[in-house]
């Protein structure tokens, strides 16, 4: 019996383990690159977010309430950008996130080369734990990652919030 | 044996106010580079700040203003380093200035590096009030550090920032013209 329950513990903490990689992916793609020349960086750390989320601010415009919906549930935001041996990264990235833990949301390549590829990882639902966005082309890589809970239905209200404004735009 | 059980808890009570008021590594590094001849440094006493701010604020002709400068006075100690020419600071000092102002409570908000330029910037809080900020810019040939002792409220900023949407909202004829690329 009391093997048994130490054969569980080392279960529970090899799953804690397991589990804590899964979400450290980014982190370490990132960390990686962090003090590399070739690259821009940009890390808004979860920090903020917080401050975001706990200042009550009275959005009149539609579509700065609908970027706050989004923004608010945001945890964290991270970006890398190169222009030096592009398509290079954008392989290794590629094959770094193409894992269990993500999924391929959409893929876009356009006839100038560039290619742009959504992923996520989500329980399920309509909350996406995380929107990694990768571009690929002959001058510059781009890897976006955001964590948090973004809520699908915020990011459609988004959309419908930005499509209103160019049909207004349109309509002038 | 209850006099050192008493002296404990007087400690652990005591320990979040000194927390509160130490900015030993920004003091260090200051204290370290401010004497070259490169570099221009200012420290700034609040009541200076609130004069000032006060002055400003009895001038201001918008709302957005006088909350503006109403937030300034909210500044209790503002420190500027600024190294124009050359950047004295070494990479070796850069980075104990930042672990030594994690390790004191402080959070970061957002970091940019890009073509050698590095942005930091970061805040200690305590119950929604922002304590201390810091602010360095560290480039290959200047330097800038501003670090400012506040009490500004979470609800005051977003107070400003909502006066300043709201004063976009009255002015919304001003509309951006993207021009179009030749």
């Amino acid at each position: 019996m009391k093997t048994f329950k130490i054969l569980l513990a080392l279960l529970f903490v090899a799953v804690g383990f397991t589990a804590q990689a899964q979400d450290d992916a980014i982190s370490k793609y990132f960390n990686k690159y962090l003090d590399d020349d070739r690259f821009t960086v940009v890390y808004i750390s979860p920090k903020m977010f917080q401050l975001f989320d706990k200042m009550d601010l009275n959005l009149d415009d539609e579509e700065a309430e609908a970027i706050m919906s989004v923004v608010k549930d945001m945890r964290s935001l991270r970006i890398l950008v190169s222009e030096e041996t592009p398509k290079q990264f954008f392989d290794e990235a590629k094959k770094a996130f193409n894992t269990n833990s993500y999924e391929v949301l959409m893929t876009v390549r356009d006839k100038g080369g560039d290619n742009v590829e959504f992923f996520i990882k989500d329980d399920g639902g309509t909350v996406i734990n995380e929107l990694l966005l990768l571009v690929g082309g002959e001058d510059e890589f781009v890897l976006m990652s955001f964590v948090g809970n973004i809520d699908l239905n915020n990011i459609s209200k988004l959309t419908e919030a930005f499509e209103g404004d160019g049909d207004d735009a349109n309509d002038d | 044996m209850r006099f050192p059980l008493f002296l404990s808890a007087l400690f652990l009570l005591l320990l979040p106010l000194t927390a509160g008021a130490q900015t030993k590594s920004i003091n260090q590094f200051y204290r370290k580079y401010k004497h070259s001849e490169e570099v221009f440094n200012i420290t700034v006493p609040g009541w200076l700040i609130k004069l000032g701010a006060g002055i400003a604020k009895s001038q201001a002709e918008t709302p957005e203003e006088r909350a503006a400068f109403q937030m300034v006075k909210k500044f209790k100690k503002l420190k500027f380093m600024v190294m124009e020419d050359h950047n004295l600071v070494t990479p070796r000092d850069y980075n104990r200035l930042i672990s030594g102002v994690q390790s004191e409570s402080f959070e970061e908000l957002l970091s940019v590096r890009s073509d050698g330029a590095r942005i930091n910037f970061y805040i200690r809080d305590k119950q929604e009030t922002i304590k201390n900020m810091l602010i360095l810019v560290h480039e290959a040939d200047s330097f800038i550090m501003v670090s400012a002792k506040t009490k500004l409220k979470l609800e005051e900023i977003a107070d400003l920032v909502n006066q300043a949407l709201d004063g976009d909202l009255d002015n919304e004829e001003i509309v951006p013209v993207i021009k179009p690329q030749a």
